[in-house]
C-alpha cells in the first residue's frame, strides 16, 4: 500500500474512570477500541458514527491532541501516535491540520483574522517579516475566496460561513498534505454548506490534499466521500467505497442508520434500505455490551452475538464488514 | 474601499463605540465613571484646584482651628487649623496611589500564576492553588495587620502588605477562566498548529481573560482603598502630617460628636470614591458579561 | 383533521428593535396559522426570524427596545393586546414548548419527578379540579412517563437530568409538554442535538402522541427532511416574512419560491448527485433591508417589480407563494 498516506494499526484509546477517595480506577471509557484502516493519498475518507462511536477521539489521536493507549498511527514512515516521535519531529504538525466543527469557537474572538492566520506561518518559520506575512495571509484569504482586507476583522463581524473559510485558510497555511475535517459544516445553514463543501473539494483537487471527513450527516457523506467507515462504540462496523456502502449496506447498524435519515424527496426515500426501526440507544462506552457490542439493539442478533466479538472480514470488493452474519467474521474459538 | 489598516482601526473603533453604547444605557454606571474621573482629575491637579494647598503639609494656624463648615473653609478646619476640604482632596492621592501600586504588583503576579496553574495542570496546578487557598482562607485585614506588625508603619510597607495578600484573588479568577477556556476549539487549533505554550497563554488565553480582570481591578480599587484607609485609621499606613482619609477619620474620632466635621467629611470622601469605583465596576461587569 | 377556526393565527406581525445601530426591522409582516390537530412546520435558516416569531407568541418580547405590531389570535384572544400575567396563565397550560437543548431546559438540581410534578400541579386537572391530590399527581406523572416510552418510570422520577441520556431527557421534555393536555405545542428543533437514530424515534413518538391526543404542533426547524416526515403543512420563512406556504406533500414535490427551490437544491441527496450548490449571497441587513422582496438581491429571477412588496399568490390548493413570478394578473391581486 505504497500510496497510503496514513495507516491506523489497531489503535486503542481508553480513558480511565476513577472514583472514591483514593481515585482508584474503577473502569474505563473505551472510546477507541481497536481501529485499523488506511487513508490513500488524495482521497476523501468519510468517518460516520453517532455519539459514543469514538470518531472524535480517533481524530484527536491522529492530531496529537490525545495520545493513544496502544496501537500505532503510521504517517510518512513514522508512528505519530508516539509523543516522543512528535517531540523529535515538530514538522509533523505542518503536514497534518484540522478544521473544527464550530467556527464560532475555533477562532479566537479576541484576535483578528490576520493574527489567527499568521500564527501557523510564524510557528513554522514560513514568514517573519511584516510584508511577507501580509502577502501570505492575503494569498490564503484569496484561496478561500475572501477579500484580503478581511484580515483586519474580528470573528464576530463575520458570518458562520466566512468564519469557516478562515478556519480552512488556517489549515492550509502550512501547506499540509492531510487535513482532518471534524463536522466542518454541521454548524452552518444548508444554503451555506454547499459552498463550503465545494470549496473544500476544489482545494483538494488543486492541492492534492487527503481528507479525513467526519460527519453524522449521511446524505452529505454520500456526495463527498470516496470511501466510508461506519464506527460504533469504538470499532469500525463496516467500511466500503461510498456507492457500495449506500447501495449495499451489510451491517445491521449501517442499515439502521440509513433508514433513519430524514430525506427530502420520494426518490431518495426509495433508495433507503427496508425500514429498520431504530431501537434503543447507544450504551455508554464505559459499559460496552459483551460479544458484539451492537447485539442488544440488533434486530438480527442470534445465538453467537452476545458471546463472541466479531472480527472484520472482506465481504465484497474493498467492502469490509464486522458482523457474525457474514463469513469470516466469527473467529474460531476452542 | 478604505485602506487595509484603516479597516482595522474602524473595527477596533466600532468595538469601543459599541461597548460605550451598552455602558451608557445604565445611568448608575455612568455616575460611577463620572465620580471616578472627577476625583482623579481633581486630586491630580489639587495644588491648583484647592483653596489652601499649603494645608496639605506641615502647617498650623491655631487661630482658625476647630472652625465648623462654612466659608472659606468648606468642610471646616481641624484641631490645628488646617482646611479639611483641601486635605480631603489631597488625601485622595494617597488612596489612589495605594490602589494603583497594589494592583500593579498583585495583578501581574496573580494572573501569571493563574495562567500557569490553569493551563499546565499537574503539580504546578496543585502547588499554586493550594498556596492560593491558604492565602484566601485568611481574612484580608487580619493578614495585612499581621504583616504590618513586623514592619515599620509607613505607606510603602502598607502597600507591600496589601499587595502580598491581594494576588491570590486574581490567581483564582484566572485559574477558573483558563480551566474552561483551554477546552475551546481555538486553543486546540493553536496547539495543532504547533504554537508554543507561551503563545497560547499570552496571546490566546490572556486576552479572553482581560474583561474579567479589568472589571475585577476596578471593583478592587474600591476595596483596596477601604483596606488602606482601615490601616491608616489604625495608624499603620500613611503617617502624619501627610493627609490620608483613614488617618483623618481616626484623628477626628476622639472629638466626636462635637467637632463632627473632622471625621465625617473624610469618611464621606472614602464613601464617595468607593461608591464610584463600585458603580463603575458594576457597569463594566454588565457590559462585558463576566461573572466576577 | 383541520376543521373550523384556526387555533393560532398570526396576522401581519412586525417586530422592530432599537439598538446600537438604530432601528432593525426584523419581522416584516408574518402571517401564519395552525389549525386544530394540525402539525405545522416553520422552516428557515439562521437569522430568518423564526425564533423571534415564537417569542412573540409566548409574549416574551417586552422591553423598551422592542416594538411589536400586528395580531396574534389564540383561543379567541389577541395575545399581543393581553397583559403579561394573563399570558403567563396561557404559557405552560394551553401552549407548551419543547426546547432544542434538553439540558438547558431541565434544572440540574431537581429530580425529574420534582420538575414533572411541578408542571402537573400548575395545570388544571382534566376533570376541572384546580388542585390535584399528591397521589393523583404522582399517578399522572407515572402515566405520562410510560406514554413517552421511558423504561421504569418510578426510577426515572427519582433521577436527576444529568443521569439520563440525551434521548431520555428529550422524552422527559415531551412528557412535560404533553401532560397538561395543551392545545398547542411549539417544538423548537427537537432532536437536533440528538443522534439521527434517536431523533427518528423521538419524532415518531411525538407524532403518534399528538395525533392520538389531537394536539396541534408548531415545529420550528431548519432541517427540511424532518419537516417532510413530520408535518402536514409547511411555512418557509426568509428574512422576516413567509416566502411560501403549502401542504407538505405538494410542497416538496413542487416548491415554487426561488428561495425554497434553492434551499431544497442545497440539501445533499442520497441519490448521490454531487455536492449541492448552496445559495449565493447573505441574508439582508435588517437595519437597512431592501425595499419590497427581501430575497430579491440574491434571486436569479429578480425584476424591477421586486422592489415593491411581493404579492401573496395562490398557486394550488392551500399553496401560496410571495413572489411576482407567479402573479399573472398584477391588476387583480388575490388577497
Amino acid at each position: 500500500m505504497s500510496d497510503s498516506l496514513v495507516r491506523l494499526d489497531n489503535l486503542i484509546k481508553h480513558f480511565p474512570l476513577r472514583s472514591g477517595f483514593l481515585m482508584r480506577q474503577v473502569g474505563s471509557v473505551k472510546a477507541v477500541d481497536g481501529v485499523s484502516f488506511s487513508l490513500r493519498r488524495g482521497e476523501t475518507f468519510g468517518l460516520v458514527g453517532e455519539s459514543g462511536s469514538g470518531k472524535t477521539t480517533l481524530a484527536m489521536t491522529i492530531l496529537g491532541i490525545v495520545p493513544p493507549s496502544s496501537g500505532a498511527i503510521w504517517f510518512d514512515g513514522r508512528d505519530i501516535g508516539d509523543p516522543a516521535v512528535r517531540r523529535r519531529h515538530p514538522e509533523i504538525k505542518k503536514h497534518i491540520q484540522v478544521v473544527f466543527q464550530d467556527p464560532g469557537s475555533s477562532l479566537n474572538p479576541r484576535r483578528t483574522v490576520r493574527q489567527t492566520l499568521e500564527l501557523p506561518l510564524r510557528v513554522h518559520g514560513l514568514a517573519s517579516r511584516d510584508g511577507q506575512i501580509h502577502d501570505r495571509v492575503a494569498r490564503l484569504l484569496e484561496m478561500v475566496e475572501l477579500p484580503a482586507d478581511y484580515m483586519h476583522q474580528f470573528p464576530h463581524a463575520l458570518s458562520g460561513g466566512q468564519k469557516q473559510r478562515v478556519a480552512i485558510a488556517r489549515a492550509l497555511a502550512t501547506e499540509p498534505s492531510f487535513i482532518v475535517l471534524d463536522e466542518p459544516t454541521s454548524a452552518l445553514d444548508v444554503s451555506v454548506q454547499g459552498k463550503i463543501i465545494s470549496l473544500l473539494v476544489d482545494l483538494q483537487r488543486r492541492l492534492g490534499l487527503t481528507y479525513l471527513f467526519i460527519t453524522h450527516d449521511l446524505s452529505l457523506m454520500r456526495n463527498v466521500a470516496d470511501r466510508v467507515g461506519v464506527m460504533y462504540l469504538g470499532k469500525v462496523a463496516e467500511l466500503a467505497p461510498t456507492t457500495e456502502l449506500f447501495t449495499n449496506p451489510l451491517h445491521p447498524y449501517t442499515r439502521m442508520l440509513l433508514s433513519a435519515i430524514p430525506v427530502v424527496s420520494d426518490e431518495e426515500e426509495r433508495l433507503k434500505p427496508v425500514k429498520v426501526a431504530p431501537r434503543g440507544e447507544t450504551p455508554s462506552p464505559s459499559r460496552i455490551p459483551p460479544g458484539c457490542s451492537f447485539h442488544p439493539r440488533c434486530p438480527e442478533a442470534f445465538e453467537v452475538c452476545p458471546r463472541i466479538d466479531p472480527v472484520p472480514a472482506p465481504a465484497a470488493q474493498e467492502h469490509i464488514v464486522r458482523c457474525h452474519l457474514y463469513p469470516g467474521c466469527t473467529p474460531e474459538v476452542s | 474601499m478604505s485602506t487595509v489598516a484603516g479597516t482595522f482601526r474602524i473595527a477596533r473603533r466600532e468595538g469601543a463605540a459599541r461597548a460605550w453604547y451598552a455602558f451608557s444605557r445604565n445611568s448608575t454606571s455612568v455616575a460611577g465613571l463620572i465620580i471616578v474621573v472627577v476625583v482623579v482629575l481633581w486630586t491630580a491637579f489639587a495644588p491648583w484646584l484647592t483653596p489652601f494647598p499649603r494645608h496639605a503639609r506641615a502647617f498650623t494656624d491655631i487661630e482658625h482651628a476647630n472652625q465648623p463648615p462654612g466659608l472659606p473653609y468648606l468642610f471646616g478646619t481641624d484641631t490645628i487649623g488646617r482646611d479639611i476640604f483641601t486635605r480631603v482632596i489631597f488625601g485622595y492621592r494617597f488612596s489612589l496611589l495605594l490602589g494603583l501600586v497594589v494592583l500593579s504588583l498583585a495583578v501581574p503576579v496573580g494572573v501569571a500564576l493563574g495562567l500557569a496553574a490553569g493551563y499546565f495542570r499537574g503539580w504546578p496546578e496543585t502547588v499554586i492553588m493550594r498556596v492560593t487557598d491558604v492565602f484566601l482562607s485568611i481574612p484580608p485585614l487580619a493578614l495585612a495587620l499581621a504583616i504590618m506588625a513586623v514592619l515599620e508603619p509607613n505607606l510603602q510597607n502598607a502597600m507591600l502588605a496589601v499587595s502580598v495578600m491581594w494576588w491570590p484573588w486574581y490567581t483564582r479568577l484566572v485559574y477558573s477562566l483558563v480551566s474552561s477556556l483551554r477546552q475551546e476549539a481555538y486553543v486546540q487549533a493553536a496547539e495543532v498548529v504547533g504554537a508554543s505554550p507561551a503563545h497560547i497563554l499570552l496571546r490566546e488565553l490572556l486576552p479572553n481573560c482581560l474583561p474579567a480582570i479589568l472589571t475585577k481591578m476596578t471593583l478592587d480599587m474600591a476595596f483596596v482603598i477601604l483596606i488602606g484607609s482601615s490601616l491608616s485609621y489604625l495608624g499603620l499606613g500613611v503617617q502624619p502630617p501627610d493627609p490620608d482619609l483613614g488617618t483623618m477619620v481616626a484623628d477626628g474620632a476622639k472629638y466626636m460628636p462635637d467637632l463632627w466635621w473632622i471625621s465625617v467629611f473624610p469618611g464621606l470622601g472614602i464613601l464617595l470614591i468607593v461608591l464610584g469605583f463600585n458603580l463603575f465596576g458594576d457597569g463594566l461587569r454588565d457590559v462585558f458579561g463576566v461573572e466576577v | 383533521m383541520n376543521t373550523g377556526d384556526p387555533l393560532l393565527r398570526i396576522r401581519d406581525l412586525h417586530v422592530e428593535f432599537t439598538g446600537f445601530r438604530g432601528t432593525t426591522h426584523v419581522l416584516n409582516g408574518v402571517n401564519l396559522e395552525v389549525r386544530r390537530g394540525e402539525k405545522v412546520g416553520l422552516v428557515g435558516e439562521t437569522g430568518c426570524g423564526k425564533s423571534l416569531t415564537v417569542k412573540a407568541v409566548l409574549g416574551l418580547l417586552r422591553g423598551p427596545n422592542v416594538r411589536v405590531r400586528g395580531e396574534i389570535w389564540f383561543g379567541g384572544r389577541n395575545l399581543l393586546a393581553d397583559p403579561a400575567h394573563e399570558l403567563r396563565e396561557l404559557r405552560g397550560r394551553r401552549i407548551t414548548m419543547i426546547f432544542q437543548d434538553p439540558m438547558a431546559s431541565l434544572n440540574p438540581v431537581f429530580t425529574v419527578g420534582d420538575q414533572l410534578l411541578e408542571v402537573i400541579r400548575r395545570g388544571p386537572g382534566r376533570d376541572g379540579a384546580r388542585r390535584l391530590s399528591a397521589g393523583a399527581a404522582e399517578e399522572k406523572a407515572l402515566a405520562i412517563l410510560h406514554e413517552v416510552a421511558l423504561p421504569d418510570p418510578e426510577r426515572i422520577m427519582r433521577t436527576y437530568p444529568v443521569q439520563l441520556s440525551g434521548g431520555m431527557r428529550q422524552r422527559v421534555l415531551i412528557a412535560m409538554a404533553l401532560v397538561n393536555h395543551p392545545d398547542l405545542i411549539i417544538a423548537d428543533e427537537p432532536g437536533t442535538a440528538l443522534d439521527v437514530t434517536i431523533q427518528e424515534q423521538i419524532l415518531r413518538l411525538m407524532r403518534s402522541l399528538v395525533e392520538a391526543k389531537g394536539i396541534s404542533v408548531l415545529l420550528i426547524t431548519h432541517n427540511l427532511g424532518v419537516v417532510r416526515e413530520t408535518t402536514d403543512r409547511v411555512y418557509v420563512m426568509y428574512a422576516g416574512s413567509i416566502a411560501e406556504e403549502g401542504r407538505t406533500a405538494d410542497f416538496f414535490r413542487g416548491p415554487k419560491h426561488p428561495y425554497t427551490q434553492g434551499l431544497l437544491a442545497s440539501v445533499p441527496k442520497l441519490t448521490g448527485e454531487g455536492v449541492p450548490r448552496g445559495i449565493d449571497g447573505m441574508i439582508p441587513d435588517y437595519g437597512a433591508p431592501p425595499p419590497g422582496c427581501r430575497f430579491a438581491p440574491r434571486c436569479a429571477f429578480a425584476q424591477p417589480r421586486c422592489q415593491s412588496p411581493p404579492p401573496w399568490v395562490n398557486v394550488g390548493e392551500g399553496h401560496h407563494v410571495a413572489c411576482v413570478l407567479y402573479d399573472a394578473e398584477p391588476a387583480a391581486r388575490s388577497s
